[in-house]
C-alpha cells in the first residue's frame, strides 16, 4: 500500500517537473520568436531590393550554434522566401543559398557513394585494391574545340557544355555557353553581371531545362551580354532560344570531395583513383577546383606549390573545368580548359594528381542525356523536283 | 521511476541553460554584408562583424596576378579574417572587419597586380556607436 503511495508521488513529481520543462522550452521559443528582426521600412524612405553579395547563411544554418543563430536571426529577414538584409536606410535581397557556402547533406554524401552501375568492375581499385587500369586514358579526340570565355566570369558555363557535348557523343555539337549562362543566371534570380556559380549547381539546371545551340545563341564576349532582367536578349530571340534547346541531362551522379582522405580510397573528387575509373568507363568529370600556383602560360604540369610556411599555397579564385584523361606513370590529369588554344597544351590544362587531391572541390558526371528527337527530313530532300516535274 | 526523475531534473537543466544561452547578450552581434561599390557611413556596435566584399573580377590569364589586400585605419576595428566565396570563375574575396571600441574607422580594400602595384582600391567609413545607440547608416 505504502509503495502504491509512494510510486504514485513519483509519478507526480515527474509530471510536475515534465511540465516544468515544457514551460521552459515554450519561453525560449517565445524569446527566440521575440528576437527576430522586424522587416518595417523607415518611414518615408522608399524600399529599395538590390542584389548584393551575401554571406555564409547556409553554415551558419548548419552550425545550429545558438550564437550562430543569433547573428542569423540579427541580420537577416525573409521576405517571400527570399533572405533579405537591412543596410542602413535601405534593404538589400540576398542572392540564393546556391551561391553561399555549400555544404553536402548527409543524404547527399551517401548518395555520392552508391556508385552507378557501369562503375562497379572498378569498385575494388577505387576502394584502393590492385586492378589492371590502363596507364593511358585520353578523351581528347572526343572532344569540341578549345573555346574562350573572354574576360567573362562563365567557366562554370564553358566546363558543363563541354561535359554535355561530348556525353551527345559528337565533336560536332556546340551547344550555347551564352544561353548556359542566362539559364544559370535565370534559375539562381541573378544580373548578368554577376559572379561566378558554384559548379555542381549547373547540373541540376541542365537536368531542369535544356540548352540550344550556339548557332542559335552565339557566345558574346564583353557585355551587354543576354541577361534574365532588362531587355536583353529581345523577346523573340528568346522565344526563339527557347523553343530550340533540346539538349539536356536526364541522370547525372555528383561528386563531393571529402576533406580528411589519409589515402587513396573511396567514390570522392579527390580521390585520383575514382576519377581514373569514371574516365576508363568513358565518362568525363565536371569539376570545380580551388586555384593556387597558377602563372604564366600553365604549359607544364600544375602541381602543389608549398608557401613559407610549408603549407600548400592558398586558394585565390574558383574555377571550372571538364576532366577528360589521365596518364598514371607520370601522375596526371588532362583538363579542357576554356581559355583558348594559346595556354596549357593547345588549350588543354594538365593538373598533377597532388594538385587534385588538395584543391579539387566537387564535381558531377552525366550519366545519360535526353534523346534527341528524329528530324524529319526536309522537304528539299523529298520528292519535290518530281512533284515540279509532274506540273 | 527514482532513476528517472534525476534525468527529468537534468533536462529541466538543459532547457533553463539554453534560454539563458538564447537570451545572452554575447549572441547578438551583427554581421554587416558590404557590397564593394557601398557608399555611406556604416554605423555599427562593439562586437559587430562588418563584411566586406571585393570587386567581383573573372578568374582568366589576364587576372593570374592580381591580389587584393585590406587594412584599416582607426584603433576601435581590427581586421579577423578573409575567404573565398563558394563558387567558380570569380576572384572575388571576403574579408571580416570586428568592431571591439567606439570612434570613427575606415576600412580599406586594394587590388594590386603581381609586383604590388596598387590598380584599384575602396574605402568604408564605419562608425562604432555605443552600445544600443547606433542610428540608421546614412
Amino acid at each position: 500500500m505504502s509503495s502504491t503511495h509512494s510510486s504514485r508521488r513519483s509519478g507526480l513529481l515527474v509530471a510536475a517537473v515534465l511540465v516544468l520543462l515544457a514551460l521552459a522550452v515554450g519561453i525560449a521559443c517565445a524569446a527566440a520568436i521575440m528576437q527576430l528582426p522586424r522587416a518595417a521600412l523607415i518611414p518615408g524612405v522608399p524600399e529599395k531590393i538590390i542584389e548584393v553579395p551575401t554571406v555564409r547563411l547556409q553554415q551558419i544554418t548548419a552550425s545550429k550554434s545558438q550564437a550562430n543563430m543569433a547573428v542569423l536571426r540579427q541580420t537577416y529577414f525573409v521576405r517571400n522566401n527570399v533572405p533579405h538584409i537591412r543596410l542602413g536606410a535601405d534593404e538589400f535581397k540576398l542572392l540564393p543559398l546556391s551561391r553561399l557556402e555549400y555544404t553536402p547533406s548527409a543524404q547527399e554524401f551517401k548518395a555520392s557513394q552508391q556508385m552507378p552501375v557501369y562503375l562497379t568492375p572498378y569498385r575494388n581499385y577505387v576502394y584502393g585494391q590492385p586492378y589492371k587500369i590502363p596507364d593511358v586514358v585520353d578523351h581528347r579526340p572526343n572532344q569540341t574545340s578549345i573555346k574562350d570565355q573572354a574576360g567573362r566570369l562563365t567557366c562554370v558555363c564553358f566546363a558543363s557544355m563541354a561535359g554535355l557535348e561530348v556525353a551527345y557523343g559528337g565533336t560536332v555539337i556546340d551547344l550555347s555557353e551564352n544561353y548556359a549562362n542566362y539559364l544559370y543566371m535565370k534559375a539562381e534570380d541573378r544580373g548578368c553581371k554577376s559572379a561566378g556559380l558554384q559548379t555542381h549547381m549547373s547540373a541540376d539546371y541542365l537536368s531542369d531545362h535544356g540548352v540550344c545551340r550556339e548557332t542559335v545563341c552565339p557566345y558574346q564576349t564583353s557585355y551587354p551580354a543576354w541577361c534574365n532582367n532588362g531587355a536583353n536578349p529581345a523577346p523573340a530571340k528568346r522565344a526563339d532560344a527557347e523553343a530550340k534547346r533540346p539538349f539536356k541531362i536526364k541522370s547525372y551522379h555528383k561528386i563531393w570531395r571529402k576533406d580528411d582522405l589519409a589515402t587513396d580510397t573511396g567514390a570522392w573528387i579527390n580521390n585520383p583513383r575514382y576519377l581514373e575509373a569514371i574516365l576508363r568507363s568513358g565518362k568525363d568529370i565536371v569539376f570545380g577546383t580551388y586555384v593556387a600556383g597558377w602563372s604564366g602560360d600553365c604549359t607544364g604540369v600544375l602541381d602543389v606549390q608549398l608557401g613559407p610556411g610549408g603549407n600548400p599555397l592558398p586558394s585565390v579564385a574558383g574555377h571550372a573545368m571538364l576532366v577528360c584523361g589521365y596518364n598514371r606513370p607520370e601522375e596526371y590529369f588532362m583538363v579542357k580548359n576554356s581559355w583558348g588554344t594559346d595556354k596549357g597544351q593547345d588549350g588543354y590544362f594538365y593538373l598533377s594528381y597532388d594538385y587534385i587531391r588538395t584543391y579539387a572541390k566537387y564535381g558531377y558526371v552525366i550519366d545519360e542525356v535526353e534523346p534527341l528527337a528524329l528530324v524529319p527530313l526536309r522537304p528539299m530532300l523529298r520528292a519535290v523536283p518530281m512533284q515540279r516535274s509532274n506540273d | 521511476m527514482r532513476c528517472l526523475l534525476p534525468f527529468a531534473l537534468c533536462l529541466g537543466a538543459l532547457a533553463i541553460g539554453l534560454l539563458f544561452a538564447e537570451t545572452a547578450g554575447v549572441s547578438k552581434h551583427t554581421v554587416w554584408v558590404v557590397p564593394w561599390d557601398h557608399e555611406g557611413t556604416l554605423r555599427v556596435e562593439p562586437g559587430d562583424v562588418v563584411e566586406v566584399w571585393t570587386r567581383p573580377i573573372p578568374f582568366i590569364p589576364e587576372n593570374l596576378d592580381v591580389r587584393f589586400r585590406a587594412s584599416k585605419v582607426g584603433p576601435g576595428v581590427d581586421l579577423v579574417g578573409d575567404t573565398l566565396p563558394h563558387e567558380e570563375g570569380s576572384m572575388e574575396r571576403l574579408y571580416f572587419f570586428r568592431a571591439f571600441d567606439p570612434g570613427p574607422a575606415i576600412l580599406k580594400v586594394e587590388q594590386v597586380d603581381g609586383e604590388g602595384n596598387v590598380q584599384g582600391a575602396w574605402t568604408y567609413q564605419v562608425e562604432v556607436m555605443s552600445p544600443h545607440k547606433s542610428s540608421p547608416q546614412e
